[in-house]
């Protein structure tokens, strides 16, 4: 990590250059730090923005003296709903700024949110996403090192090792496997590699933005990453508005690569023990099993295909998809529109435009035909997964039929599962029971087809038979019968105060915006969620019941516990079952580029 | 042509110090920026307003987002922690309300959409209602109804009985929670705040007591509500009025409503220490002092030590060890203490032996920095919610200590300086003025040059036998 105190280039402390080389390297940070000591001085607008034309400073920063006043034909629309205020600001490079002032806090929290996910990676680069998650707040080439030169040189040479080292051993055995015994060339190479790299961490820091944060009292950041979205979230106090949006434009504007190596190694080893764990496995399995020709049913990358992702084409992914128009910041706390659509202007607007917005993810998953099973052995207790399309009920983003339905099968004292849980210890079926969405992105649902996941882990030595037939049974019931009058009530209201409370902290609230916007296109579809909730009737929901918990929709994910149809003493074991045609079952573990067309389906 | 190191790197400086206004040089380390935590006047404020409904004191703040909260904060008597333990566990076993007769409590708030609380700590028993702004005068109709016309029943008595004997039996197994009630014990003395709740305490309050409990204490001219509302003040206020009617005010003189006095250290708690040997595999020790409570200033140093202290156990503790450490500041009752808990004595040694430096001045300025940053993190966690934040400057308003709310915290933190945090740490973290308690089946403590006392950890009679 960096010293909170040191320097913004550590390489002038060690290194004689030429002063060309040298603005050169640091123009885009200087122009924009001058525009921030521009903010925090007083300094008037026409000095700022000859500050910003007579740089000729290149790229995201040249513009900065345009950026302080907005340019002709921009779109910004502004809109005061009845119950939080909310404006939205596009900028001309594509950026969108989102704002929920919320007056008499001491903070604010943003959100800064990608349009983009692990189901954007192609083969070659699958867990791209995770590893630049893991990179976006490194610094810049230029902030974070003693010496730019020095380190772009030692990267070169760790990307041709890296390259040698991948061709001579199977990614299997680039130095991970313990039992692994490499021959002396390879054991040359990865000695040069580890030493290169001990170098290049002696000259350089990991976490720069997040020190820069912290030296103003910022809580985070921290990186969300999910298979639709990127998120880097921090609070900070409310008069750091201005530091937040230089510090933003700096970060926004340039990616670095310089810890490349140690976070693709330390992601892959991490993968590589999820990968032994039965709950990941259930529930990575259950996905693949439901989805067989969208990218959301690959597995999340596994160790080999991380190891196998380059440098370059690291970068060359950063640059496609985290660029200003695939980006959306979102503000919520103690600040007012005026100044983050003043700020925004003035830092963000001045990022260049670097291409449109990625189209949609292209291919469509085809109905589902019939019930789908998977088996997991190897764990300690018996655990259920049932898995239905959403759009195969109709249900899209936005649509408030879904948190309704989620709190009317969990609530734990009025739920549709209750009865399991609320028994007598000796008669208890289930100890957790939840329902939940695949991807991960409530309230307003995926972008893309996405699945109502219901799980429930056995209580005591309940076996998962008797657990599934359990679930499946008060499901079939909704499903025929529907919800009562009561229940529905009941439910709705509880969706709609779990919403409310969501709103009330800055910190979901601005990571809801930008969700919002990013599925809808519209952050307002957040409070249209929270107005339409109350309008979801009965009848409506026995609608969907029907759809949705049809077996032609279902998925269903077994870990066995001790009865381990299709596990082994040694680890988790995924078995698939087989499709009654006897064509294979869907690939997994990062073989998810070669989508699989279901051959044929049929209820197990 | 080349550049000389010197003037990049003066530039550098110059640009980092122009960057960051709340950095200061000012010869408190040569080279080594101090770093100021933000300005509190420059921030902005709960518009927090106080008004009166039938004896009930209201701090209210208009909320603008679609959501409702309602704390009610009532103070516990001196004697009766116990009392106020069950009834926080018996308020979940209430039976229904009028509206949703011979259903429990929890279902009649689950069929209105409304989120509820109960939880105590050394100086109020707070109940927590939420829900959505349509849902506002439900909910606070239901807080008002359990405290009005609360439906406690002995069976919902016994079940909470239970569950409190449970949670006691639990804590006698856990050294770190054995050795951090001793060490409170021996540093409140005759204070409510060295109060535990033993299993005797449990059995012997009746039906009675918690009735006598509700006539003292549980009335609107000794509790405070703390609502975020997206309501205006009429409505609010008969909102509250329709709630809360027939809320009788405290008719016994025992309790007062003045707050609770400043915490006298105990005279002989300096260089206390106390042992207990509890089978098992972990071993803790729990260290700590009274803190003079009526310098607020002080207080926030004691903070920024703390967090010096848990940085320092948590960065040394082995990696491959089972080890959790931390150290706090007690702000309401005014206490600083530490606790490192392990698989093994020689763990812990280890982990005492790193604050040891601390008190000898070893510390690096970007040490300090993380602390003070970790400090103001805390700080402004409680600013994500407004309802939080108004509960949190409200309660120190009533409060004479320095459990105060984020601004005037962050003020405090302001006057922190190096020099101060080396003067207190040096104080604080002397072995042998700390009271020291060692818990776990080895024997031994840090720097251990006094006599082991023994600690009585008998269960109390018809206790359950603790867990093997």
């Amino acid at each position: 990590m960096v010293e909170a105190d040191v320097p913004l280039c550590y390489e002038c402390m060690n290194e004689k250059r030429g002063v060309r080389s040298i603005l050169r390297a640091h123009l885009p940070i200087i122009v924009t730090l001058s525009a921030f000591l521009a903010t925090t001085a007083g300094m008037s607008e026409r000095s700022l923005v000859a500050a910003g034309q007579s740089t000729d400073a290149p790229g995201a920063l040249s513009s900065a003296g345009s950026a302080s006043a907005p340019p002709a034909g921009h779109d910004e629309d502004s809109s005061t709903p009845a119950l939080l205020d909310i404006e939205t600001v596009h900028l001309s490079n594509g950026l969108t700024v989102i704002v929920a002032p919320q007056p008499g806090r001491p903070s604010f929290s943003a959100t800064i949110h990608y349009k983009v996910g692990a189901s954007r990676e192609w083969q070659g680069l699958l867990g791209a996403t995770e590893l630049v998650g893991k990179l976006l707040l490194d610094g810049s080439p230029t902030l974070g090192t003693r010496s730019p030169q020095r380190e772009k040189s030692l990267l070169y040479r760790l990307d041709r090792l890296d390259a040698e080292i991948r061709a001579r051993s199977s990614a299997d055995h680039a130095g991970a496997s313990p039992s692994f015994s490499p021959t002396p060339d390879l054991a040359r190479l990865l000695a040069t590699r580890d030493r290169l790299m001990t170098e290049l961490e002696r000259i350089s820091s990991a976490g720069v933005y997040s020190q820069l944060y912290r030296d103003r009292g910022a809580s985070g950041p921290t990186v969300h990453v999910s298979p639709t979205e990127v998120q880097v979230r921090v609070t900070l106090p409310a008069n750091q508005l201005s530091y937040f949006f230089a510090v933003e434009a700096a970060r926004i504007s340039s990616f670095s690569t310089r810890n490349f190596y140690l976070e693709r190694e330390a992601l892959a080893r991490s993968r590589a023990e999820s990968f032994s764990d039965p709950g990941f496995q259930l529930m990575q399995g259950l996905v693949a099993e439901a989805f067989h020709v969208h990218p959301f049913g690959r597995y999340r990358a596994d160790p080999d295909s991380i190891r196998g992702v380059g440098r370059a084409e690291l970068e060359y992914y950063h640059r496609l998809y985290f660029k200003p128009s695939q980006t959306i910041v979102a503000i919520a706390g103690g600040v007012t529109a005026q100044d983050v659509r003043r700020l925004s202007w003035r830092y963000l607007g001045a990022i260049p435009f670097r291409g449109g917005p990625a189209g949609r993810l292209e291919p469509v998953e085809p109905p589902q035909q019939g019930e789908r099973r998977l088996y997991v052995g190897g764990a300690d207790h018996a655990e259920v997964l049932l898995a239905f399309h959403l759009d195969a009920a109709g249900i899209g983003p936005g649509d408030p039929t879904l948190p309704v339905l989620v709190e009317l099968l969990q609530d734990p004292w009025l739920g549709t599962f209750s009865p399991l849980w609320l028994a007598q210890p000796a008669e208890r079926v289930a100890d957790r029971i939840v329902a939940t969405e695949y991807p991960p992105s409530p309230p307003l649902g995926a972008e893309y087809p996405s699945l109502l996941i219901v799980g429930a882990r056995a209580a005591g030595s309940t076996q998962a038979t008797r657990l599934e037939a359990a679930l499946r049974e008060r499901l079939a019931a909704l499903a025929v019968s529907g919800p009562g009058e009561d229940a529905v009530d009941a439910a709705r209201k509880r969706a709609r105060s779990a919403l409310a409370e969501s709103m009330a902290r800055a910190s979901v609230l601005s990571s809801l915006l930008a969700r919002a916007c990013a599925t809808t296109g519209r952050p307002e579809a957040l409070l249209g969620l929270y107005e339409a909730i109350p309008g979801v009737s009965a009848s409506r929901l026995l609608e969907v019941a029907k759809t949705l918990f049809a077996p032609t929709n279902t998925t269903v994910a077994v870990m066995a516990g001790q009865e381990r149809p299709g596990g082994t003493d040694g680890g988790p074991a995924v078995r698939p079952a087989p499709r009654p045609d006897g064509s294979p079952p869907p690939a997994r573990a990062g073989a998810g580029a070669e989508a699989h067309a279901p051959a044929g389906e049929g209820v197990q | 042509m080349k550049a000389p190191g010197w003037i990049c790197s003066m530039a550098a400086c110059v640009l980092l110090h122009a960057l960051s206004p709340g950095i200061a040089h000012a010869g408190r380390a040569p080279g080594r920026p101090w770093l100021v935590p933000p300005d509190p006047t420059r921030l902005t404020s709960p518009d927090l307003r106080t008004i009166e409904v039938d004896g009930l004191e209201i701090r209210w703040v208009q909320a603008p987002a679609p959501s409702f909260e309602a704390r009610l904060l009532m103070p516990i008597p001196d004697d009766m922690p116990v009392a106020a333990s069950l009834l926080q566990s018996v308020l979940f076993r209430t039976e229904g309300t009028s509206a949703c007769p011979g259903a429990e409590w929890p279902v009649c708030l689950a069929r209105e959409g409304v989120a509820f609380d109960a939880a105590v700590d050394a100086d109020f028993l707070t109940l927590t209602v939420r829900s959505d702004a349509e849902q506002a005068r439900e909910a606070l109709a239901l807080l008002g109804e359990l405290v009005v016309h609360p439906r406690i029943t002995e069976q919902g008595l016994s079940r909470a009985r239970l569950t409190l004997r449970e949670w006691v039996a639990s804590r006698l197994n856990d050294p770190l929670a054995v050795a951090t009630d001793r060490l409170f014990r021996q540093l409140f003395g005759a204070h409510p705040y060295a109060s535990q709740i033993e299993y005797a305490a449990i059995a012997s309050i009746s039906f009675e007591d918690m009735s006598h409990w509700r006539r003292i204490t549980a009335c609107p001219d000794r509790s405070l509500l703390v609502t975020a509302a997206p309501v205006g003040e009429d409505t609010l206020r008969a909102w509250v009025a329709s709630s809360f009617s027939g809320w009788q005010s405290c008719t016994d003189d025992e309790a007062t409503d003045t707050p609770r006095g400043l915490v006298t250290p105990v005279p002989d708690a300096t260089g206390v220490r106390l042992e207990a040997h509890l089978a098992g595999d972990r071993t803790a020790v729990a260290v700590g002092r009274a803190l003079d409570v009526s310098d607020c200033e002080q207080v926030a140093v004691a903070g920024v030590v703390a967090q010096l202290v848990s940085q320092r156990l948590r960065n040394v503790a082995p990696a491959d060890a089972d080890v959790g450490a931390e150290a706090r500041v007690y702000r309401a009752g005014g206490a600083w203490w530490a606790w490192a808990g392990a698989s093994s004595a020689d763990d812990t040694d280890s982990l005492w032996e790193a604050t040891a430096r601390i008190r000898r001045g070893e510390v690096t300025r970007r040490e300090i920095n993380e602390a003070v940053r970790a400090e103001i993190a805390v700080t402004l966690e409680a600013a994500d919610s407004l309802a939080v934040l108004a509960a949190l400057e409200a309660r120190s308003a009533r409060s004479s200590t320095c459990a105060a709310g984020p601004s005037s915290y962050l003020a405090w933190l302001q006057k922190v300086s190096p020099g101060r945090i080396a003067v207190l740490a040096q104080k604080l973290l002397d072995l042998e003025t700390l009271v020291v308690v060692s818990c776990g089946p080895q024997s031994g403590m840090p720097g251990d040059t006094g006599t082991a006392v023994g600690l009585d950890d008998t269960p109390e009679p018809g206790a359950p036998p603790p867990h093997p």
